[in-house]
């Protein structure tokens, strides 16, 4: 199963060019699609709808959206009539089979005064694979500081530790039956403890983010897998941790590495490959494949 | 200003049967309307679009959806395309003014074994009537929130 993550910078190149199409292209092979950055009503972007025209680029695939950042983008006639428009900003999911529920986490945020910052999306959503259940998050953690962002880890790790109780989109035995049946006659989703975390954590494996992610590094034994939290996939596949820079800056200042696929320790020795595109030219970030046997 | 909340079962009236046009008809007058249990793609409210339909049926107001619920209801043909849906079910907010932000809350849910549960989330707005500094208390009040029943 290949799964990939990619911020896409709302679709603006290196080149400064817009362009989906070129997205899409990048995108080709997936079986599972986690994306950043996706804009609705924008004016840099033509007010277009990026998550519909993205699912027409990419068609027979599953797909949900979930901006965080959700404003006005409305216009109002001269007679009164609304045309209701919200200007959106957030996390794409999508997939080859059924995304069985989803969920939209905004992260908290924290206000500042000298730089800018908005709400940020973690999209939740359980995907129908052939291997059985799998639960993918699309996330993109603050880009302005270490503090707000591990406030974030804290909470994705804080609903990660309280998933067996939370489970899914709903649960339990309708009381109804036929067609008011809330069940519509099926079994309660699936909703796995374990999860596989994907996107643009805007921080680096020196930072104290990975290190609660994926726990500290021991001076015997190195960052150890413990059960309720997370591998670094790209490392799992064989690599170092410092290695597989996902932004790139041509020598202007050091490479940075911000954008990973974490694994629930269990799903660890499911990785059998990771790799970093680094030809991708559509964003300022490029994107993580990983291949995982669940 | 007026300000109403209404949970309006999917539609379903107390005669049993689903009628978008009463709802908007029992919303007359208000400015700012706070709806609960507005649904899109169930069959048992012929797999509409109730967030858009009334919209339609309530011309003139600024409107946002967030749904607490979100599954798959897609439908794929015998040659293999895919018409992507989703079966949702939450809240709405329409006002007589521009919704300058929002923001959807998954709140957090316990899983029963045998009492049916489902996601219950409140979108959330600030209120601000300009000109003047916004009204912090206004901030909770907005909120369209529907705690769980179980």
């Amino acid at each position: 199963m290949k799964l990939v993550s990619y911020n896409t910078q709302y679709s603006k190149g290196k080149d400064g060019r817009y362009d989906l199409e070129r997205i899409a292209k990048t995108l080709e092979g997936a079986d599972v699609i986690a994306l950043q950055e996706v804009d609705r009503f924008w004016p840099r972007t033509g007010m277009i709808d990026q998550p519909a025209e993205l699912a027409a680029l990419l068609p027979n695939y599953y797909w949900v959206y979930g901006p965080a950042f959700n404003m006005d983008a409305s216009e109002a006639g001269a007679d009164g009539a609304v045309i209701n428009r919200r200007r959106q900003f957030g996390n794409m999911i999508l997939s080859r089979w059924p995304l069985i529920w989803s969920r939209l986490h905004v992260l908290p945020k924290l206000s500042n005064v000298n730089q800018f910052t908005m709400d940020m999306p973690a999209l939740e959503a359980v995907i129908d694979a052939p291997s059985g259940p799998l639960r993918l998050l699309s996330i993109h953690l603050s880009s302005v500081s270490s503090r707000e962002r591990m406030i974030q880890v804290d909470y994705l790790l804080g609903r990660h530790d309280g998933a067996p109780a939370n489970g899914g989109a709903w649960a339990g035995i309708s009381n109804i039956r036929g067609d008011e049946s809330w069940s519509l006659g099926a079994p309660p989703p699936e909703a796995p403890s374990e999860a596989i975390w994907m996107g643009d954590f805007n921080s680096e494996p020196s930072g104290p983010e990975y290190d609660a992610i994926v726990g500290l590094k021991g001076r015997l034994y190195g960052r150890v897998h413990f059960a309720d939290r997370f591998a670094d996939a790209w490392v799992c596949a064989g690599n170092d941790e410092a290695s597989g820079t996902t932004m790139h800056f041509e020598g202007t200042k050091p490479d940075r590495r911000l954008d990973y696929c974490f694994v629930s320790a269990a799903l660890a020795g499911c990785v059998s490959s990771a790799r970093v595109d680094t030809d991708a030219q559509g964003s300022d970030h490029q994107p993580v494949w990983v291949e995982i046997e669940p | 200003m007026k300000l109403v909340s209404y949970n309006i079962q999917y539609s379903k009236g107390r005669d049993g049967r689903y009628d978008l046009e009463r709802i908007a008809d029992s919303l007359q007058g208000a400015d700012v309307i706070a709806l609960q249990e507005v649904e899109r793609n169930w069959p048992h409210s012929g797999m509409t679009d109730q967030p858009a339909l009334l919209e339609a049926l309530m011309p003139g107001y600024y409107a946002i959806y967030g749904p607490g619920f979100d599954m798959d209801a897609s439908e794929i043909s015998n040659d293999g395309v895919v018409t992507n849906r989703r079966r949702q079910f939450g809240n709405m907010i329409l006002a007589r003014w521009p919704l300058i932000w929002s923001r959807v809350y998954s709140l957090p849910r316990l899983k029963t074994v045998d009492q049916y549960e489902i996601r219950a989330c409140p979108p959330s707005k600030p209120l601000s009537t300009r000109p003047g500094p916004r009204c912090g208390s206004c901030r909770s009040i907005s909120a369209a929130s529907h705690a769980a029943s179980a």
